[in-house]
This record gives structure tokens, C-alpha cells and sequence, in this order.
């Protein structure tokens, strides 16, 4: 015979609630908002000596996605003006020193990073360093894979 | 009378944790769905100062190798031309009248390229490397150059980090 109405049974979900949280902590830590300023579609050239750069304290770079076929990404939008968008950035960029207060800001002490296809032409990276050139950045970031990273499936 | 209810025994309270699991499912999928691991890049980090005028180093006297310390000195620069086929790939490469490299950039060439370089930075105290490089040369072939650029070890002992590139088009016109 079947027991009383009033008894329900019930699982215990405390265990499954600890484990979704360590889930949710896990990804939480390890999400990474840079990420969405880089272009992952880039087949970066495979370079030795290449090594990560920490930045760490250090200001933010300008940051720079170059397609095979010349056009140029950053934030995850397409730039249609990259000599506009340059000089907009730099002028943020200088009052935002200014404001710190940097005074010689001749040489912008913040570095670009140049992320370009490795089957980009030269003219086109080159139009967009030397872009970069005009508006007082000297540090340039070249970034490339590891030959390990490239050999990772 | 007291309307506080008193706790029977044996009876215990408990937390509904549904609601509870439901938005951590919530806030799981989240993650789960904007999770993109990217992939560990490195960075070649280079001092590009703009382009200086072109001189052939070899055309000028020794005494005027050093200059006077003012400014960028375009005979402490050595010119390296980069030339490419339609394909995009380094078809050779010189200082002056001298070939460094030619065909194809493999391993065997990068190795002989480096010697080659080394020889002149033994012999110069040059400062910097200006890569006067084909617009159609791909952006990877001109990265084993400058990588090799940068392994190059000037005279005072300092690794070569400042590299500036010119567009040959630029050059000629």
C-alpha cells in the first residue's frame, strides 16, 4: 500500500548547488575580457623567440588586428578610418596622461600592439605603424605565436 | 498569549534551493557560453623610430661612422633591402650591393643571414636597422627578418631593438 499523502520526497540539492558554484567560480576566474579585443580569426606568423608579455601595472596598449586583406579590426568592430581612429584614440590617450600628470608626451609611453595576419602584405601593416609613427608611438608590440603554441593542436 | 510559534521537535527548516540553483545554472550557462580560451601569443617588442633618409653606409668615410651624437645619424643605420616575389615570399635580400640571402627564407637561409648580419654589426657600430622592404613581402616573412635583426648584438654589447621599415615604392618615388 502506498504510504500518506503529506510525505514528498525531495532531493537533496546542496551538492549540486556546491558543485554549479565551483562551475560558476571556475569560469569566473578564468574569463578573459582582453580576449574581446583581440581578432582570433588571425593566422599569426609562428616566431621562435617570441614570448608573452605581461602587462601587469603597466598601461593599457592600443591594440591592433590587421586581416589578410588589409582591413583593420580592434575591439571587435571593423575600423573603416584607421587614420581617424588613430588620432581620436591618441588625443584620449594624451588627456588621459595629461590628466595623470604626464608632461613630455612628444613619445606616447604607451605601447601598440600590432596583430596582423602573417599573410598580410607589408604595405598595408606598414601604412598602419607608420599611422601609428605620426601620432608619437615608438613601442611597438609584433605579436606572433610560439612554435610550441603553433605546434598545440 | 504568545502567538510565537514554538519549534516542534523534530521538525527542521529548510532553505528552498531551487531558486537558488536556478540562477546558478543561469550564471553557469552565462560563462559557458561567452568561454573563449585565447590562445597564448607572444609579442616581439621593438623601438620603431620613423625612417631616416637613406645613405649607403659602405659610400662614407669611417670618421663619419659615429657622428656627433645629435639626433638620429643615418650613418649609424644600416639599409637592408627586402625583396619579394608576387606570392609574398622573401625572394632576396641585401645591404648595399651585397646579397645576403637569396630564394626563399628557410631555416638554412635564416641561419646564413644571421652570420652574414653579424658580420657587419662586428664591423660597424650601427645603431639601428632600416628594412626597406617590397610592399606585396607577407608580414610573416618580414617577421623572420626582424627576428633575426633582433638577435643581432651591437657593438656595445646591447641586443639591437631599434628597427624602422621604409616601403620600397616610398624609396623609388
Amino acid at each position: 500500500m502506498s504510504g500518506g499523502n503529506a510525505d514528498s520526497v525531495e532531493p537533496n540539492l546542496t551538492p549540486m548547488l556546491d558543485m554549479v558554484f565551483q562551475l560558476v567560480t571556475f569560469f569566473m576566474l578564468v574569463i578573459n575580457f582582453k580576449g574581446a579585443s583581440m581578432d582570433l580569426s588571425l593566422k599569426l606568423p609562428v616566431l621562435s623567440s617570441a614570448r608573452p608579455v605581461e602587462w601587469h601595472g603597466k598601461k593599457e596598449p592600443l591594440v591592433l588586428n590587421l586581416k589578410e586583406d588589409g582591413s583593420v579590426t580592434a575591439f571587435g568592430s571593423p575600423i573603416p578610418d584607421i587614420e581617424k581612429f588613430v588620432v581620436r584614440e591618441t588625443r584620449v590617450m594624451r588627456d588621459y596622461l595629461k590628466s595623470e600628470g604626464a608632461t613630455n608626451l612628444d613619445e606616447m609611453p604607451i605601447p601598440v600592439i600590432v596583430r596582423a595576419d602573417g599573410r598580410a602584405p607589408f604595405a598595408q601593416v606598414n601604412k598602419v605603424i607608420k599611422l601609428c609613427q605620426n601620432n608619437g608611438f615608438r613601442q611597438f608590440q609584433l605579436s606572433a605565436m610560439s612554435a610550441a603554441e603553433a605546434k598545440a593542436p | 498569549m504568545s502567538r510565537r510559534h514554538k519549534k516542534k521537535k523534530g521538525e527542521d527548516i529548510q532553505l528552498n534551493l531551487a531558486a537558488m540553483l536556478d540562477m546558478a545554472f543561469q550564471l553557469l550557462t552565462f560563462f559557458i557560453l561567452t568561454f573563449r580560451p585565447s590562445p597564448v601569443e607572444g609579442q616581439l617588442a621593438v623601438n620603431l623610430p620613423p625612417p631616416v633618409a637613406i645613405t649607403n653606409p659602405q659610400d662614407k668615410p669611417k670618421e663619419d661612422a659615429t657622428g656627433d651624437g645629435a639626433g638620429i645619424n643615418p650613418f649609424e643605420t644600416l639599409n637592408m633591402y627586402v625583396n619579394a616575389n608576387d606570392a609574398g615570399e622573401v625572394t632576396e635580400i641585401r645591404v648595399g650591393t651585397r646579397t645576403l640571402s637569396r630564394g626563399r627564407l628557410d631555416e638554412r637561409q635564416v641561419g646564413s643571414l644571421s652570420r652574414s648580419l653579424g658580420e657587419f654589426f662586428a664591423l660597424t657600430p650601427y645603431e639601428r636597422v632600416q628594412i626597406i622592404a617590397d610592399g606585396k613581402l607577407h608580414y610573416g616573412e618580414l617577421m623572420k627578418v626582424i627576428e633575426v635583426c633582433t638577435r643581432q648584438k651591437l657593438t656595445n654589447g646591447e641586443m639591437l631593438h631599434k628597427i624602422s621599415f621604409i616601403q620600397q615604392d616610398e624609396v623609388q618615388n
